[in-house]
């Protein structure tokens, strides 16, 4: 591969990053686990790269590997952790990898919906995301119940999905 | 009868079902599903394909989420430049390669280890450790802890780890110091979070390292020289960019981010793509998904005059239409200056709460100071007592009468009534009830005939006074209109929205589309028509203004002030001269072009 190319492949890897991370999550439910799958993922690629041809489709190899490395993850993991069976999650794999190409535009339409939240619910995202947080640990930080606050991200995540989805249609529709 | 109950019955299990899938896939983004209820969930999504897809967004925001605010963005990925750079010095090309592959895997690696989030660095007590400390503070601002608990922020107190700093109003200007002499000056309106610093293999937030996330508004950083290890990390909901040394001006929109280099060189990172482009002294860039991510060189345009009012005034200024009078709030005090000397013309103590709206009339001898709670004063300038207005409710839009005959405001308690006055003596004239939904902006025609009227649906609403009856309409954008204006000539409106950098130009001759203009910098504070009416001026919060002509709808001029943001635009009787207020209390003058031959 010729130094440009090897470029070409940094950068397009590059731009894969968040999509690939957010494909992860969607099979393995935990960003830690994502990120070390995606680590894994990164690292077959770059022994690989000598075989990928410029211009070709460098997501849809990256979505093979990944979905290959949930599986090998599972494997190691299925002692501490539960997760879909094999089967589902080569289902729910396939569909991730067919809405792979829209996840720029979600992620768009995700930061505008987020400065569209009421403060409390985005102090709420921002905490929960910025380090990672468990249940447990903010239900002590705002001083409330588990399920609580689980269920206060969830209606949360609903309205991100509807602002997302309103947001999508109308764009196609304009 | 049957088939009705059947519906019913069918509606309501899918609700329920809904409802499940909803718990279900929290407790999925959570972590915390039992094995029974993996398999339900699985079960679930497998019979029903409407909420698996659901359920591919869900996750999907679970994950952009977690890439958003973890940080896990600003990983290095790879050195670009490795094999070029190693072959100069004579390696073979299957030993760069391998290099490649094994410091490219080792910097993944090394990197993850860096990056990764711990759940032990948030301390159980809430009480980050200081990280730097409040230097300077005009106006308002407020500290929120990250469990949401505000306080009122005072001058030379700590900041902490994780506390949100956010400056109130327009008038609000806070200076935050680090030790080693980095000093981030926050505008008017922002909101700036200082983040963990993971960046040692412990994964323990470093005192020296520096992260800062902002929301929304502007930061001016003149930034010491950081360790080539240990770049400060400036972040934005769109951008992002490593410091080692510089100075530089950040914005943050709800769609845009920008900077600008006045010193050194920063890489900027549009986040939503990685793409990355390097921007040196005296170029900006933007980031923005309408547009392509280029640096560009700052204009060179100088003001040929200024004026720095004393002793800093100017927090939520205005320019008197005329362009000589500057109308500013300051603690409990409303002050008006001569723009040309500095000096202050007329005082008048405010007890009304907050004062946060000023508006001259179009002759520049009445004010009209409005506030978040009491009540509205009409203060004739000539005069010692104004006049109380007895409106209803905080003021959404006020505007005066081309003649300056009457003064018109909106109260939140009826945003669809005018309200209106006598300007001379404040006595109450009757209402205006329309219907174009709530008024979140108003101007009135030059003839006195009709007002646009800028709501809070994203439209302006072209409104008959004689009739009382909308004529027409158009659309500017979702959310409030903050700001409409009849051209002097009563041929253009031009709206805008506080957080938009684009303005809409309306031809009311023409009636067609909207023409948007796009203005230099971020998020637009105040507009402003030359007295001819072929210029249209826009200043932004981060201290630019763009000049267009609006016959032709090109731009003429571009300017960045040396404020921190634009906060009030005036030209002069001329026209030939346009005057920008900016915070904190700075007047510049600025030429307009002469027209072409023959126009």
């Amino acid at each position: 591969m010729q130094s440009h190319e090897l470029k070409q492949f940094a950068q397009e890897l590059t731009a894969l990053q968040r999509p690939l991370f957010v494909y992860l999550t969607k099979l393995l439910g935990r960003p830690v686990d994502a990120e070390d799958v995606l680590q894994e993922v990164n690292r077959i690629l770059w022994e690989k790269y000598e075989s990928f041809e410029a211009g070709t489709n460098l997501a849809a190899w990256a979505t093979r590997i990944a979905q290959y490395e949930v599986l090998t993850f599972r494997k190691k993991q299925s002692r501490q952790r539960l997760c879909f069976s094999d089967e589902f999650l080569g289902l729910l794999a396939d569909e991730a990898a067919v809405q792979l190409p829209r996840e720029s535009e979600e992620a768009q339409a995700l930061q505008s919906c987020l400065t569209k939240l009421p403060e409390p619910d985005r102090l709420l995202i921002q905490q929960r995301y910025l380090e990672d947080a468990d249940l447990r640990q903010l239900a002590a930080r705002f001083n409330r119940s588990e399920p609580s606050l689980c269920r206060s991200l969830a209606r949360i995540r609903q309205t991100l999905f509807d602002c997302i989805r309103g947001s999508l249609h109308s764009e196609a529709n304009s | 009868m049957s088939r009705g109950s059947d519906d019913n019955g069918g509606a309501t299990k899918k609700e329920a079902e809904h409802a499940r899938f909803i718990e279900l896939a929290a407790g999925f983004c959570e972590a915390s599903l039992s094995e029974p209820q993996w398999r339900e969930l699985e079960a679930l999504l497998l019979a029903r394909p409407a909420l698996r897809a659901q359920f591919q967004t869900w996750s999907a925001i679970h994950g952009q989420l977690a890439w958003s605010f973890g940080g896990r963005s600003e990983r290095p990925l790879a050195p670009l430049t490795l094999a070029g750079s190693k072959q100069k010095r004579g390696w073979s090309l299957p030993a760069i390669r391998m290099l490649s592959i094994v410091g490219l895997a080792a910097t993944v690696l090394i990197t993850f280890l860096v990056f990764r989030p711990h759940p032990s660095v948030a301390p159980e007590n809430n009480q980050g450790p200081i990280v730097a400390s409040l230097a300077d503070l005009v106006g308002e601002a407020e500290i929120v802890s990250p469990t949401g608990q505000r306080t009122t922020a005072t001058a030379h107190q700590a900041l902490r780890l994780k506390d949100t700093l956010r400056t109130l109003g327009e008038d609000g200007f806070a200076a935050v110091t680090y030790e080693d002499g980095t000093r981030l000056e926050l505008s008017p309106e922002t909101e700036l979070q200082f983040v963990p610093y993971l960046a040692n293999p412990d994964n323990q937030p470093l005192a020296s390292g520096k992260k800062l996330l902002l929301m929304q508004g502007t930061v001016r950083a003149q930034v010491a020289k950081q360790p080539a290890d240990q770049p400060l990390l400036l972040a934005s909901p769109n951008a992002q960019m490593r410091v080692l040394g510089t100075s530089l001006t950040f914005t943050a929109t709800n769609t845009s981010s920008r900077v600008e280099l006045e010193e050194g060189q920063v890489q900027f990172t549009r986040k939503f793509d990685g793409q990355a482009v390097d921007v040196e002294a005296g170029f900006y860039a933007v980031a923005a998904s309408d547009r392509p991510l280029r640096a560009e060189p700052l204009p060179k345009l100088k003001s040929y005059a200024q004026t720095i009012l004393k002793p800093g005034g100017g927090g939520g200024a205005v320019l008197d239409p005329g362009a000589a009078f500057l109308a500013g709030l300051r603690s409990k005090v409303v002050q008006t200056w001569n723009v040309r000397t500095g000096e202050e013309t007329a005082a008048l103590k405010y007890h009304h709460g907050k004062a946060t709206r000023l508006l001259f009339s179009p002759n520049s001898r009445l004010l009209v100071i409005a506030g978040s709670d009491g009540k509205p004063l009409l203060w004739n300038l000539d005069q010692s007592a104004p006049h109380k207005l007895a409106l209803e409710g905080a003021p959404l839009a006020l505007a005066f009468s081309a003649d300056s005959k009457t003064v018109a405001l909106v109260g939140k308690n009826s945003p669809a009534a005018i309200q209106r006055w006598d300007a001379a003596g404040g006595a109450a004239l009757a209402d205006w009830v329309t219907t174009a939904g709530g008024i979140a902006s108003l101007a009135f025609a030059p003839d006195g005939k009709s007002l646009a009227l800028g709501t809070m649906g994203g439209r302006v609403v072209l409104w008959d006074i004689a009739s009382e009856r909308a004529e027409r309409t158009f659309a500017v954008g979702n959310g409030y209109v903050t700001g409409v204006l009849f051209s002097p000539d009563g041929r253009w409106i031009a709206a805008m929205r506080r957080a938009d950098a684009k303005l809409m130009l309306w031809s009311v001759e023409d009636g067609g589309d909207p023409v948007p203009l796009s203005a230099h910098g971020a998020a637009i504070h105040a507009i402003a028509f030359s007295p001819d009416s072929r210029f249209l001026a826009a200043g932004t919060h981060d201290g630019n203004v763009t000049v267009w002509t609006a016959a032709d709808k090109t731009e003429s001029l571009w300017f960045t002030t040396h404020g921190q943001s634009v906060l009030s635009l005036a030209f002069t009787a001329d026209s030939q001269s346009l005057l920008s207020a900016s915070y904190p209390g700075l007047i510049e003058f600025w030429r307009m072009p002469k027209p072409a031959a023959g126009l």
